[in-house]
């Protein structure tokens, strides 16, 4: 039913419901613009996939949402009034340790100094100024260029030395990896150390890549912001979607785009299993081997006569840039590891760690096994090598505790929770076979330190491992879940190439917004954004909200140009 | 946000959608409300083994295709592409027999007479008497309110099989069968089918044999990629013709203006700006009726219609319920009995009824009397979908069958309905389904990968209006069967119900459409060229219901 009612020519499509999909479709359809989103799922969503079993809401994918309110397009598109709600959690992030000592990071850094202090009154002087450091950082540059294109890396350095004093400070860190920024705060205590060191590498990010430590800013300092979207991560997913299709756009779902329809030298459309859509401006949120190698040779391969170039035809016409974008995919470096996610609905009660202050059971992440920043660098190491760690260590969520739409909470027998288990792992094509014992292991780690968890009734246990992930969103090949890897050459300016990061790409007609461009991934709607205002200036679509506030602020202290390029 | 509509929907269950869908396409303005994330949590498709197989946790085969909506609101367009079996159901027994329906009458003559020609000819008979009329039997019997004159046209479907009204009135299914047949295994067969059924309860004088002919124009089709399709088509329909459709949206309460509902309010659970909806012309309630008195409150019911306040406040929830067992499969099973008939293998839909007929007639009992493992997996209905839909074979070629049996629900001699959750009493019920599959797939042991269960109170888990687990919105028989329900239309202007009703909830969109039905009236917009259809016309169309019989 993809191609058959309605219209068939459109201004933009987008190809690929993710959050950037939607976001993207969703300023332009709001806009005024004629838009559809063909998804390949059934559902729309991407990573943001909530499944509800037997009344458990279970988030197999993306959990904690980092910059939740403070994204510009949930202002812009008034996503509170379609539904999309957050619950951000007052007690953030607990490190539990072998020895029952703890301490729990707050929303509030007063707290979070309380509690670090009891390890070491000094680290609770550094996470303070760590703290401090890392909120201006965020604030001033870091979050606003979240919603601006990319600057080219010098140019980028220039204008952040040339600022003021802070603006030297984050060229500084620029350069260095996300360890030697954390070691700049001194870190007595191997715990605390540990613990900043985890929150700094959660998703993926290495600790000891150079060139990557403006990063960790951004990390520490949304995961002591982290909230849950209100009813589970779909919710996002569906308020963006309902925006689309409230201003007219369509979302094509179980649709898989084959390759692009091209009109001489300019991308024109798309093919579909049962017929073509045409628009202006097709904007793949794909990753950049789909793109560019997929779509590319499905558009070369489809014969003449069904209006494809017919053999030969695309190279002929534009033979260097279409190479140079293949090559550039195909050497596109993945994430070097994924996540193993573990959900499970349970009757019984939360979990309750024992021997440990009370002030971790209310904790949102719980992070277990990391004793020191040695594990954790040994553990990163591991998954270099493709291994499986030798020791579980990871966090754990009773997501539950703070949101009561994601159990059945109309059954009045027994408590209901929803427990979520996430662990770094290596992507491996023996998955299949290895994902059930492997959950048993982390969550006989949980409850080693959470001993009451055992006890409870299992009614739904869904293990989720790279092999899953790649299977359900096959965006995050191997299990990418940014799209592919945060190093120097892959971000930014460089994000997927320095011919594409404009969200333009030398293809006429071909646009680029998924997590494979900057900012990247995360759930932060950034190059949805992104990608939707330069689809719009080039299609004269007039009436997108104006640049945020925070933007025009980092324009005028000079960190990022003048005028928007 | 919108905040006023012509019509609320409390309730985005099938039936509030296929409500919901033809009031919005008669030209009304809409809006379903729905608790949870998704609707349709009885037409749902898991993959509860992360396999890639997609399994229907609970509705397994689609009677749509029986129903008007299946043609008037074009649900193959929206996407709900159905597939008709060459063999829809059957009986298997763990003696090595089974008993197929075929869409070829011929096949199906010949699986009868391997038991009984003279079995095969009265079902012939019957069948060849009643499916001819099939499309008045369910337009009057089960897609219309109850009244006197439908009901003595149901009391006279007692020609077909050669008794007149007034003894349908004080036999039951199983005189009925008895003196129908010869064959135990005919007689078995037959009565399986009437045991989960949903018009009434077989062993009831009366309904019993009212839901025993009803069998006879039963139809159903499997929604290629899963039940969800249902859901799914139901849900563009709406939206395409311009409904408004809430998730997460529980309501708290609708109160009332001037005798009548008028404001649909959400509680504190609902992410939404605005809490207070209004509905300018009719409110209908997609809630089992406990819920629906509650939302409700006595000051607004009670003084107007003290019947319908009484039905609510006494309403039974209890009854029969289902426990339903899934397998994880190596490959597409193969039946211990497809020697004695190898189109069991493309069975769609085959049941588990009993080993012998005393043996029938004794587990009714022992269901009667709450006696749990004395009915353990004594009748059930085992759904093998691999079979029609390829797409339920995973890419590795894993298939899965469930495997949904019968209890009663109240078990008071195990501390209550909650003894529901107890893992010591229902992994003894697990185990004991386990065996009877053993019984009747080859190779079980050899084939398993993995195994679950869900429990009535994972169904109310899954379903708020499912209170206890009850599947059909409440029990469905004495008290509450055919006048004992409430009704769609009530006293009071402008409030409507389409749980709870006649007919019971099922796939066949049934109470959605009767409630439509009773709300256009009403309002005046059922003047439309396409709400014409009548039942199973369209399927008839489609060159089924033709040959034989």
């Amino acid at each position: 039913m993809s191609t058959q009612d309605g219209s068939q020519e459109y201004d933009a499509l987008v190809i690929g419901a993710g959050p950037n999909g939607l976001t993207c479709a969703a300023y332009l359809a709001k806009a005024g613009a004629k838009v559809a989103v063909i998804e390949k799922n059934v559902e729309s969503g991407g990573g943001l996939l909530t499944q509800e079993i037997s009344g458990f809401k279970l988030n197999h994918h993306a959990t904690y949402m980092m910059l939740a309110e403070r994204m510009v397009p949930y202002s812009d598109l008034n996503l509170a009034d379609r539904g999309v709600a957050f619950v951000r959690p007052e007690a953030q992030v607990a490190f539990l340790f072998e020895d029952k000592s703890s301490f729990t990071l707050y929303t509030d850094v007063k707290r979070s100094q309380a509690s670090i202090a009891k390890l070491s009154p000094k680290d609770a002087e550094a996470f303070g100024r760590l703290h401090d450091d890392f909120q201006k950082m965020c604030d001033a540059f870091l979050i606003p260029a979240t919603y601006a294109p990319p600057v080219e890396p010098i140019e980028q350095v220039e204008l952040l030395q040339n600022a003021d004093k802070l603006g030297k400070v984050i060229a500084d860190i620029s350069e260095l990896s996300p360890l030697e920024v954390i070691d700049r705060y001194k870190f007595a205590d191997r715990r605390v150390k540990a613990g900043i060191l985890y929150l700094s590498s959660m998703f993926g990010l290495d600790p000891e890549e150079s060139g990557m430590g403006f990063l960790a800013p951004i990390y520490v300092h949304r995961l002591t912001q982290n909230a849950l979207v209100r009813g589970g991560s779909h919710q996002l997913a569906s308020g963006l979607r309902r925006t689309v299709e409230e201003f007219g756009g369509r979302v094509v779902t179980n649709s898989q785009v084959q390759s692009f329809v091209m009109e001489g030298e300019r991308v024109v459309g798309v093919r579909l299993a049962d017929g073509e859509l045409r628009a202006r401006a097709v904007v793949s949120t794909l990753n950049p081997e789909q793109t560019f190698v997929t779509l590319l040779d499905g558009t070369h391969a489809a014969p003449a006569a069904a209006g494809g170039q017919g053999k030969g035809g695309i190279v002929a016409a534009w033979g260097d840039e279409i190479a140079e974008l293949r090559d550039m995919a195909s050497e596109w470096q993945w994430d070097e590891w994924s996540l193993f996610v573990c959900s499970s609905g349970v009757v019984g009660s939360a979990p309750k760690y024992e021997g440990y202050e009370d002030e971790v059971n209310g904790a949102l992440v719980v992070v277990m096994g990391f004793e020191s920043p040695e594990d954790v660098l040994h553990h990163v190491s591991e998954l270099r090598d493709g291994k499986l760690p030798d020791a579980i260590a990871g966090h754990g969520s009773c997501l539950s505790l703070f949101d009561s739409l994601l159990v059945p909470n109309h059954v009045p027998f027994g408590e209901h929770h929803v427990l979520r288990w996430e662990c770094w792992a290596p992507y491996r094509t023996d998955w299949e076979a290895r994902r059930e014992a492997y959950a048993d292991r982390c969550m006989e780690k949980w409850a080693h330190y959470a001993p009451n968890i055992r006890h409870a009734n299992v009614r739904v246990r869904i293990p989720w491992s790279p092999l899953d992930i790649e299977r359900e969103i096959p965006t995050m090949k191997r299990g990418a879940i940014k799209h592919g890897a945060y190093v120097t050459l892959q971000m930014g300016y460089n994000r997927p190439s320095p011919d594409c990061s404009s969200y333009r790409t030398p293809v006429k007609g071909l646009y680029v917004g998924g997590a494979s461009t900057h900012p990247g991934g995360m759930v932060i709607l950034g190059s949805g954004y992104n990608a939707a205002r330069v689809v719009a200036e080039d299609l004269g679509i007039k009436g997108l909200p104006g640049e945020d506030a925070t933007v025009t602020e980092a324009r005028r202290k000079g960190y990022l140009p003048k005028a928007e390029a | 946000m919108k905040a006023e509509f012509d019509v609320i929907i409390v309730g985005g269950g099938i039936n509030g959608l296929a409500c919901g869908c033809y009031l919005q396409k008669a030209g009304l303005e809409v809006a379903v409300f729905e608790k949870r994330n998704e609707c349709g949590p009885f037409a749902l498709t898991e993959d509860i083994f992360g396999g890639g197989v997609p399994v229907d946790t609970h509705a397994g085969v689609c009677f749509v295709v029986m129903s008007p909506a299946w043609a008037d609101l074009e649900l193959e367009k929206f996407g709900l592409d159905l597939i008709i079996p060459k063999v829809p159901a059957g009986t298997v027994w763990k003696d090595g027999k089974n008993l197929l329906f075929s869409t070829d009458p011929a096949r199906t003559y010949e699986a009868f007479a391997r038991f009984s020609k003279k079995d095969a000819e009265t079902f012939f008979r019957a069948a060849g008497s009643i499916i001819p009329q099939a499309p008045e039997i369910l337009e009057r019997g089960v897609f219309s309110s109850p009244s006197e004159e439908n009901l003595d046209f149901l009391w006279g479907m007692g020609k077909h099989v050669g008794f007149s009204p007034k003894d349908l009135k004080t036999m039951n299914g199983f005189e009925l069968f008895d003196l129908m047949y010869e064959s135990d295994y005919v007689r078995m067969s037959c009565m399986g089918g009437s045991a989960i059924g949903v018009f009434g309860d077989p062993a009831e004088k009366g309904e019993g044999v009212i839901m025993s002919l009803l069998g006879f124009t039963l139809a159903f089709g499997v929604p290629r990629g899963g039940m969800h399709n249902l859901v799914h088509s139901l849900v563009r329909c709406f939206r395409t013709h311009g409904g408004s459709l809430f998730y997460n949206a529980p309501v708290e309460r609708v109160e009332f203006e001037n005798g009548t509902p008028r404001r649909v309010h959400l509680n504190d659970a609902a992410p939404y700006p605005t809490r207070e909806f209004r509905a300018r012309q009719a409110v209908v309630m997609h809630v089992s009726p406990p819920l629906a008195k509650e939302m409700l409150g006595k000051d607004a019911i009670a003084p107007k219609d003290p019947e319908l306040w009484g039905k609510m406040e006494d309403w039974d929830m209890t009854g029969h319920c289902a426990f339903t067992s899934y397998v994880l499969l190596k490959s597409r099973p193969r039946w211990a009995s497809e020697s004695w008939d190898p189109d069991v293998n493309q069975c769609a839909f085959p049941l588990r009824a009993w080993d012998s007929w005393d043996h029938a007639k004794r587990s009714f009992q022992y269901a009667k009397n709450e006696e749990l493992f004395s009915v353990a997996g004594d009748v059930g209905e085992m759904y093998n979908l691999s079979s029609v839909d390829p797409t339920r074979v995973s890419p590795e070629g894993r298939t899965v069958v469930v495997y949904e049996v019968e209890y009663p629900m109240n078990l008071r001699r195990y501390g209550g309905i909650q003894a529901w959750d107890n893992r010591e009493l229902t992994d003894r019920l697990h185990q004991s389904h386990m065996d009877d599959l053993g019984a009747l797939i080859s190779g079980f042991k050899d084939q398993l990968l993995a195994h679950t269960y869900y429990t009535p109170i994972d169904n109310w888990r899954r379903n708020p209006s499912a209170i206890y687990g009850h599947e059909l919105g409440g029990d469905v028989s004495g008290g509450q069967w055919y006048f004992g329900r409430i009704p769609a239309r009530s006293k009071i202007p402008g409030l409507y119900f389409s749980q709870g009703i006649w007919p019971a909830s099922l796939t066949h969109l049934g109470n959605g459409y009767v409630a439509a039905c009773s709300v256009a009236e009403d309002l005046g917009v059922r003047k439309r060229d396409w709400w014409t259809h009548r039942p199973l016309d369209y399927f008839a169309g489609k060159g089924f219901l033709t040959g034989g019989f």
